[in-house]
């Protein structure tokens, strides 16, 4: 397994993965555009750690191409574009923002081959009154069959934040499974309640549910998983 | 141990508990009994401070504290523990950092790992608890008597002096609900000042948790207390006689 690491000092060309990667992004401060080819076969892992950023990233996954992308940000309006463009390419995709500032998170998924395969969760925690919106795209395209186009969209909002999610399934054939939902709210009351009635002050609950709710699908090594939750810590303001 | 002191309570407008009177002693256990929509799991909730009930008027005083007005997690600090009828499962949230953290909210030390582990070790064992539900999420896919089991698991945890079980053996089969009462009933001998409300429909549990008290419970008042034997005569004729007073 090849392990690549991109950062801010990197001069960024065009990432062509061929063989087996785990790749590790971590921006800051940064607008950039990644484009990302996942050739035929490979497995690619991608550990993603943003900090107000503003990047383009492109994925083009061929023929067999198997991607799982766990990322998480802080203030990010990225946009992410991925491409099925090899039949039987799947991408399971975790996108775990925390927000503060106004900002725009942007996903296409484009479904270009036979039996692709797109799993993609936006979540989102809103700390302030400030803006926040997926604009979340799934195109099928008429000539593939047998494709599955999830997306998954959900905004806890810890203050009053003016917060949209958009999802748009463009499904041309009939052959396929798609679906997409979209969540906007608070931690439900009776969680909370249940919490507190163990002990923990309103702060530790509502600690251990943005962690939960950011990092609870992502699949991370123990190592990763404590570096990711250090990065919540750090940058979750009360 | 706990004084409800002429508690007023609604929700959404309509009154809940009328004047409601209770008196717990330190190492007693009260069972309050009542058909449905009579106010005993509103009751619960109000003694653990749920914000969703308004209070009309009234006190409620633990170990002669006024605790009226506090916050739900300072009264759970101080000792009180509902387990609660329907225990709910919450995502991404593992029993282990859940349980630790209540552990340290109620010390000035955290607790070390290791005595972490070996204390759910054993709990989990006397309660037939599977060692993997540490690191799952709480409750999340567990069926109803697993939850159940979980709520004991986190009494022998938290070890709190006043427990208020509301409608424990609901959902739980025979064998689940022996383990579950006997491990109560142990808790209580290692802690006999441990005082305890059962709140339940049936005299079933009441095999299992003798009660010192007994009260049924009709429209938001206490209209009869007694012994161990009222339950067992609520067993044969109901709640009739009281509902239509």
């Amino acid at each position: 397994m090849l392990n690549l690491n991109v950062n801010n000092r990197d001069a960024l060309e065009d990432i062509i993965i061929t063989e087996d990667t785990i790749l590790k992004i971590d921006l800051d401060n940064c607008s950039k555009e990644i484009n990302i080819d996942v050739m035929d076969d490979m497995c690619l892992e991608v550990l993603e750690m943003d900090n107000h950023t503003s990047n383009v990233i492109n994925y083009n996954l061929r023929s067999n191409a198997q991607v799982i992308v766990n990322k998480l940000a802080r203030d990010c309006s990225d946009t992410t574009n991925v491409t099925l463009s090899g039949d039987n390419a799947s991408i399971k995709y975790y996108s775990n923002i925390m927000n503060f500032d106004d900002n725009i998170y942007t996903f296409k998924t484009l479904h270009k081959a036979n039996c692709t395969s797109s799993d993609i969760y936006n979540y989102c925690v809103n700390f302030t009154n400030s803006s926040f919106k997926f604009l979340i795209d799934g195109k099928i395209e008429r000539e593939t069959a047998e494709c599955y186009c999830n997306q998954d969209n959900k905004i806890i909002d810890m203050a009053n934040g003016d917060n949209a999610i958009c999802p748009n399934l463009l499904v041309d054939n009939d052959m396929i499974n798609a679906n997409h939902s979209a969540y906007i709210g608070k931690f439900k009351k009776d969680i909370v309640f249940y919490m507190q009635s163990r002990g923990l002050s309103k702060r530790d609950c509502d600690f251990l549910l943005i962690k939960g709710f950011l990092l609870g699908k992502m699949q991370l090594d123990d190592r990763t998983l404590e570096e990711y939750t250090n990065f919540v810590q750090d940058n979750v303001e009360w | 141990m706990l004084k409800i002191d002429d508690l007023s309570v609604e929700v959404d407008e309509r009154d809940i508990l009328k004047n409601f009177e209770m008196s717990i002693g330190d190492g007693e256990i009260h069972a309050l009994m009542g058909p449905n929509g009579t106010g005993k799991s509103t009751l619960s909730k109000v003694i653990m401070g749920c914000p969703d009930y308004v209070l009309k008027s009234g006190k409620i005083y633990f170990n002669g504290e006024d605790i009226t007005d506090l916050e739900v997690d300072e009264r759970s600090r101080k000792g009180i523990f509902l387990s609660m009828q329907s225990p709910i499962s919450i995502e991404g949230v593992s029993n282990s950092e859940f349980l630790r953290t209540a552990l340290n909210a109620r010390s000035s030390e955290p607790i070390q790992l290791f005595d972490f582990i070996k204390m759910m070790e054993s709990n989990m064992q006397e309660l037939d608890i599977k060692n993997d539900i540490v690191h799952k999420p709480i409750n999340e896919g567990s069926s109803g008597g697993e939850r159940k089991k979980n709520e004991v698991l986190q009494i022998k945890v938290l070890k709190p002096t006043l427990i208020i079980l509301d409608e424990v053996d609901s959902g739980l089969d025979v064998d689940s609900l022996k383990v579950v009462c006997n491990n109560i009933n142990k808790y209580r001998e290692e802690n006999p000042k441990v005082s305890i409300l059962i709140i339940t429909h049936y005299a079933r549990i009441l095999e299992y948790i003798k009660p010192d008290y007994v009260h049924v419970m009709v429209d938001g008042k206490i209209v009869k207390t007694g012994d161990y034997d009222l339950a067992l005569e609520i067993d044969k004729t109901g709640y009739t006689e009281w509902v239509n007073l």
